[in-house]
């Protein structure tokens, strides 16, 4: 019988809810008032759907408009400060706390009060209403709490989380694993934990001595709302740093990418001050600075060539990505070893609490990752891409790409173990392989490989360490099958192995202390070319190998001198060693080195110190907060490079290679003063921010005419040092609450080079400034995304910049008996402006958190407009005339669709 | 599937365009003045001094000259000595022109453009010690020298090569209104004569060494089985000493001749040079004039001096025809690219192609130089 009552009782409930399905008339007025007002409402659908509505006097404001429809249904409204408006049966809820609710003395009475939150089904809602006592009854007026912030869906921890204390105005922010350590002195506080895409989450404190707490939040899956405005908050007013690029990889996700496949570098391109000398190319320019200037940082293992196919898609696979940092000024004193930005990507930890996957279908690659929890303390990652662009290619009837063959693939693993709560240990591996044969004659590839461990130990609450060991390796190769006779192979790489010990340690609120030890030890295959077969005629040559270390020692200290002025001063200081063997020419001093000009040679023995190199840099920043919108920053950064890329050519070239600085190459030094101002305006909280920068580097390379870069053993006689100053003014107005999100950002700024040495034998330019390839003077980008319904979002890219500038020959004329060219002066010219919109749209499946499978689609188009952007201008001798070129990547627009799949 | 196919087609012009660049105005072709020369001091010094102008890109036209200039060369002593427009925008003159003085050169164009040099001081070229020649197989031919009084250092060189060559044929024959006639005497056309003056830039530099000395300083490669080498050969060597500055002009004038190609192209450097002009002095002008003593050599080589010179094998292309008289002047009439080669003994005759019995027809001249 119960049971048959059960039955009929739950038949009811099912049609119940069917009927639910059409909107109740209550709902659809809520739909108009919030869509008329600021007014947000939390109420049961289920039970007000009973509610009929009655005539209202539609002048009335909300408040008496609510009265007239309540009244006499039973169910009672209150309206919070924050314009919440929540429908209850009986007695409407408190919205406020209760008198003295923030008084320790009396904590017991606030619990008692009539105070009910809104039900929500989550532990976490829950928690937050919780005194949660921290350490046991301690002497001592102030204690550390510390702990992680994790991810509640994935056990990910969260890192650059800010950790606030609103009563005593305090904050710090988690580090890379998710940790943070404040002081707090004795009594009752309420903890709040902000973090972007995330939703917002506190905890009531009673402290009463040192003690430990993990907090874990959830995703904001409502669109990014109040969570994300608090975060970038912290990151763009408040937040010490200044010139810091934070990308989630949400955000990156919503950027339109070429074929759909989401980009994570590409994505930089988007932002003030980062600019790339055309389309599909490797390298990206942050600040005025050569593409070389910019340390690539994936789990701290050193990418050399993060590019798929030459540089049209990045090589890291977005699945496995956290989200990237971009430090373009005030570079933490915790990286070297490049003088122009450091992008920082890490991935995620892997899936703690159950095993997941996702694969992904798109024009050019096919994608998987899996995660999850290897044991109870372990946890694993893995993701993988790679192309079938091979079978593309051969869909093509142009005989050109006949025998044209092109393959990549990535992989990432990263393992997560932690031994206890003071010890963690990280690995991380990655490879990248690329392979590209052009009709059948020549085969470029190239691959990276890197490997590092982390161990993470906490001395204490204040004090803890990571110790890195990794090895970096990169290298390319050439197969020449172009003639039998010169069929060659071409080989060179790159090796690095680094051990890095990092410290920090927060001794209080006011001091956030870090300082480490990093040793790099370099190896480098500086070529190597070998006759491919008998028949070969190519000369076997190899050069020498080049051998170094760079170490260096920092520290830094972040200080809170009010709550208005932080500044965070740091040192770095780095030695340099080039070391043997290798046979080193002497020139004739003050004479332009050349084959004419040797003097003598010495060879070093293995190990023996060839040339030192070293010096300090400062890293200087300070944050003054005018009011509590609004701040002004400042930095000073000075910095130092040991290892080069020869390039004479604008774009990364499958075969550049680096060269570590030696008795002629001397060390790229940079300097950078910047200064901004940001700002929160208008009631929509945009986020304006106004940087400017004048940046001035020393001793970058150029290369004198007809310099021969590949093979060559003697590359000091072809380089020429330079120096360099670059001066802009950035601009972003950014949009992060609503529907419609996203910034709009426009860049003054320009780059000029001077030849600067003292032997150069011919100048550019007659030894004035000229212009670097990548100066481009103005630059616009618009990034917008909308967000129509939960599952259905549209985004555009629009990108406006000056066209880069060129070298044109000007005219012929005859001298020493034959025809000869005349340049125009270097960078004269520019190549026409460039612009391009992307849009996109993403189609998600429904998501229901049981659901097994979750799809999405992407599709959209690149270069909406078709516009024929120019790449290269180049000319070529033609029937005795010079006729001139230009090359265009992506001339069209492009279509593209990807299927994406989730499963857990 | 179809939808699938052209998404991909779509997809795959992303292999780029290639369109003609409309190049921005540069307007600097047709203004800009080329000078190429420079001062020989010393007696009989033989001075040329070539002007043009720069020609836009498009120009297939070998020199744009500049005619009609006043050309001078004006020395620190108030001295001046005019050189007269020999050919389209060929300037020179002979004279004795002494070591003891700086040097200028000065260019009054047509439209009364001024154009100077600063003064120069003469370079004292030393002599050339020898002009050898090494033969494994190709021949490589180097010019020797030393400085005593270690100044010049730097140095450029061009050559003028002269060599005599044969036809495969050496015809006494000529066909001359429809008949083959005898040839009178002198009138040959088996030997001819070729001369072609460098087209590269040969610089050299002893600044890193010891003593001023110019050792195998390698001149021209002649590969193996040229013609050059078929019966005699010639080279005339210049030696030019310079500063350092004008050793660099022409470093990098020889460097930037190769053209920026493909999508990852080199930067050309910019050319400097010593001419400005007086009424504009930014007005660009291509060239840089030294000064300095003239230095010449000449040196013969015949084939016998070479080890085993293979000749150019002809005879498949030389094969001839034979017949009467009569049958072949109907031959030759009815094909002009044959040229009557021999007469047979016993009767008749032979004709081949022109270019195996007229060496003109390779580019020489019949005319057997005056110093040959």
């Amino acid at each position: 019988m119960t049971k048959m009552f059960c039955f009929c009782l739950s038949m009811m409930v099912l049609q119940l809810a069917m009927a639910q399905q059409q909107a109740s008339s209550f709902d659809s007025l809520v739909n108009v008032m919030e869509r008329n007002s600021s007014y947000r409402f939390y109420y049961d659908k289920k039970l007000t759907s009973t509610i009929e509505l009655k005539a209202i006097d539609p002048n009335a404001d909300a408040r008496s408009m609510l009265e007239q429809i309540l009244k006499g249904t039973g169910f009672s409204f209150a309206i919070d400060q924050r314009n919440r408006v929540f429908i209850t049966q009986g007695q409407p809820i408190l919205t406020g706390p209760a008198k003295g609710f923030f008084s320790p003395a009396n904590a017991a009475a606030v619990l008692d009060t009539g105070y009910r939150p809104v039900p929500e089904n989550n532990s976490g809602a829950v928690i937050e209403n919780k005194v949660l006592t921290i350490g046991t009854n301690s002497s001592g007026t102030s204690f550390i709490v510390s702990g992680y912030i994790r991810d509640t869906r994935n056990g990910e921890p969260i890192s650059a989380a800010s950790v606030m204390v609103e009563e005593l105005r305090t904050g710090v922010a988690t580090d890379a694993f998710g940790f943070y350590s404040i002081t707090v002195p004795r009594g009752r506080y309420v903890l709040k934990v902000n973090s972007l895409g995330m939703k917002e989450t506190r905890r009531q404190l009673f402290v009463q001595g040192p003690g430990k707490l993990d907090v874990e939040m959830k995703e904001d899956v409502t669109s990014l709302k109040t969570a994300v405005i608090v975060a970038s908050k912290q990151s763009s007013v408040r937040g010490m740093q200044m010139g810091v690029e934070r990308l989630s990889i949400r955000t990156i996700k919503q950027i339109p990418a070429i074929f759909g496949e989401t980009d994570i570098m590409r994505s930089l391109l988007t932002l003030p001050g980062v600019t790339s000398v055309g389309e599909g190319t490797a390298g990206y320019n942050v600040r005025g600075g050569a593409a070389d200037q910019n340390l690539v940082l994936l789990n701290d293992m050193t990418l050399y060539n993060p590019t798929h196919l030459f540089g049209f898609f990045s090589a890291v696979d977005p699945e496995v990505v956290r989200g990237l940092e971009l430090y373009k000024s005030a570079i933490p004193e915790k990286f070297g070893g490049r003088i122009s930005s450091v992008m920082d990507v890490s991935t995620r930890d892997g899936n703690s609490k159950q095993f997941t996957g996702s694969a992904g279908i798109g024009p050019l690659t096919s994608k998987l990752t899996l995660e999850g929890p290897i044991s109870k303390k372990t946890t694993f990652l893995f993701g993988g891409r790679v192309t079938y662009s091979d079978w593309i290619l051969n869909q093509i009837s142009d005989p050109a790409f006949q025998d044209s063959k092109a393959s990549f693939y990535d992989m990432m693993l990263h393992i997560s173990h932690e031994f206890s709560e003071k010890d963690r240990l990280y690995i991380s591996a990655y490879t990248s392989n690329d392979r590209f044969t052009l009709n059948d004659d020549s085969t470029y590839a190239y691959q990276n490989r890197n490997v590092n461990v982390k161990w993470k130990h906490g001395f204490s609450n204040k004090l803890s360490m990571v110790l890195t060991g990794g090895l970096d390796q990169y290298g390319y190769k050439v197969e020449g099958r172009n003639n039998p006779i010169d069929a060659f192979n071409l080989r060179f790489g790159v090796k690095q192995g680094n051990i890095k010990t990092d410290f920090t340690y927060n001794p209080n609120n006011k001091n956030a202390i870090d300082f480490g030890v990093h040793h790099i030890i370099y190896d480098l295959e500086s070529g190597d070319l070998q006759p491919a077969n008998a028949a070969s005629l190519v000369k076997p040559k190899t050069l020498e190998p080049e051998h170094g270390t760079e170490t260096a020692l920092y520290f830094g200290d972040q200080y809170k001198f009010t709550d208005k002025l932080s500044v965070q001063a740091g040192l770095r200081y780095s030695l340099f060693r080039y070391l043997g063997p290798q046979k080193v020419y002497s020139y004739l001093p003050g004479a332009p080195r050349d084959e004419t000009t040797i003097t003598d040679s010495v060879m070093y023995g293995k190990g023996a110190s060839i040339q030192n190199y070293h010096g300090p840099e400062i890293r200087v920043s300070a944050r003054y907060l005018l009011n509590d919108k609004s701040s002004l920053k400042f930095s000073f950064n000075t910095l130092r490079q040991y290892i080069h890329m020869l390039t004479n050519t604008t774009a990364i070239s499958p075969t550049d290679t680096w060269k570590l600085s030696d008795t002629y190459i001397r060390p790229l030094t940079g300097k950078q003063l910047s200064a901004g101002f940001y700002t929160r305006v208008g009631k929509k909280e945009l986020e304006l921010s106004l940087e400017a920068y004048y940046k001035t580097t020393n001793n970058y390379l150029d290369y004198k005419s007809g310099a021969q870069l590949l093979m060559n053993e003697n590359i000091e006689q072809d380089i020429l040092a330079t120096r360099g100053k670059a001066y802009g003014l950035e601009m972003m107005v950014k949009k992060t609450t609503g529907k419609l999100t996203g910034w709009l950002s426009y860049t003054y700024s320009r780059t000029f080079l001077q030849v600067d040495d003292p032997v150069a034998g011919e100048t550019i330019n007659g030894g004035d400034y000229y212009p670097a390839n990548f100066d481009k003077p103005n630059i616009a980008s618009l990034v917008a995304n909308y967000k129509f319904t939960q599952r259905f979002s549209a985004s555009l890219t629009s990108t406006y910049s000056t066209g880069r500038p060129i070298t044109l020959p000007v005219g012929t004329f005859n001298m020493g008996g034959a025809q000869r060219v005349l340049y125009s002066e270097r960078n004269e010219y520019r190549i026409p402006d460039f612009f391009r919109t992307d849009i996109s749209m993403t189609l998600e499946g429904n998501h229901n958190l049981k659901q097994k499978l979750h799809t999405s689609w992407t599709l959209g188009v690149y270069n909406l407009t078709g516009r024929d952007n120019p790449y290269s201008v180049y000319y070529v001798l033609e029937d005795g005339k010079i006729n001139g070129y230009q090359l265009s990547i992506f001339a069209n627009a492009i279509p593209f669709i990807s299927f994406n799949i989730r499963f857990q | 599937m179809r939808a699938l196919r052209t998404i991909l087609f779509l997809i795959v012009l992303f292999a780029g365009c290639k369109k003609p660049f409309d190049a921005p105005e540069t307007s600097e072709a047709g203004t800009v003045l080329v000078v190429e020369g420079g001062i020989a001091v010393g007696d009989s010094a033989d001075n040329k001094i070539l002007l043009s102008r720069l020609k836009p890109l498009e120009d297939t036209t070998l020199s744009n000259p500049e005619l009609g200039a006043i050309v001078s060369i004006v020395s620190s002593t108030g001295r001046n000595w005019l050189l007269r427009e020999v050919s389209r925008g060929e300037y020179s003159a002979v004279n004795n022109i002494p070591f003891n003085a700086d040097y200028k050169l000065r260019v009054t164009t047509r439209s009364g453009k001024r154009y100077e040099t600063p003064f120069l001081k003469p370079v004292s070229t030393p002599d050339i010690d020898s002009v050898s020649w090494l033969q494994p197989q190709d021949l490589n031919i180097y010019v020797n020298s030393f400085d005593p009084t270690n100044t010049t250092k730097y140095y450029r060189w061009e050559y003028v090569e002269t060599w005599e060559y044969r036809a495969y044929y050496e015809s006494f024959l000529d066909f001359v209104n429809g008949e083959i006639v005898y040839r009178p005497p002198g009138d040959q056309i088996y030997s001819c004569w070729r001369t072609k003056a460098s087209n590269t830039i040969i610089l050299g530099s002893t600044v890193a060494l010891s003593e001023d000395r110019i050792s195998f300083q390698p001149l021209v490669k002649i590969p193996y089985g040229d013609e050059k080498g078929s019966v005699r050969y010639s080279i005339f060597v210049k030696q030019y000493g310079m500063t350092k500055d004008a050793f660099e002009f022409w470093n990098i004038l020889k460097k930037n001749t190769e053209l920026t190609g493909t999508l990852f192209d080199p930067q050309p450097s910019q050319l400097p040079g010593n001419i400005v002009c007086l009424d504009d002095p930014s007005e660009k002008v291509i060239g840089y004039v030294s000064a300095g003593r003239q230095v010449t050599k000449r040196i013969f080589i015949r084939r016998a001096e070479l080890s085993s010179w293979p000749k150019e094998d002809e005879s498949v292309g030389c094969v001839e025809k034979k017949g009467s008289f009569d049958e072949m002047n109907e031959a030759l009439k009815a094909d002009t690219t044959y040229a009557p080669a021999y007469t047979i003994t016993g009767g008749g005759v032979a004709i081949a192609k022109k270019i195996c019995v007229d060496c003109r027809r390779k580019g020489g001249t019949i005319n057997k130089p005056t110093f040959w």
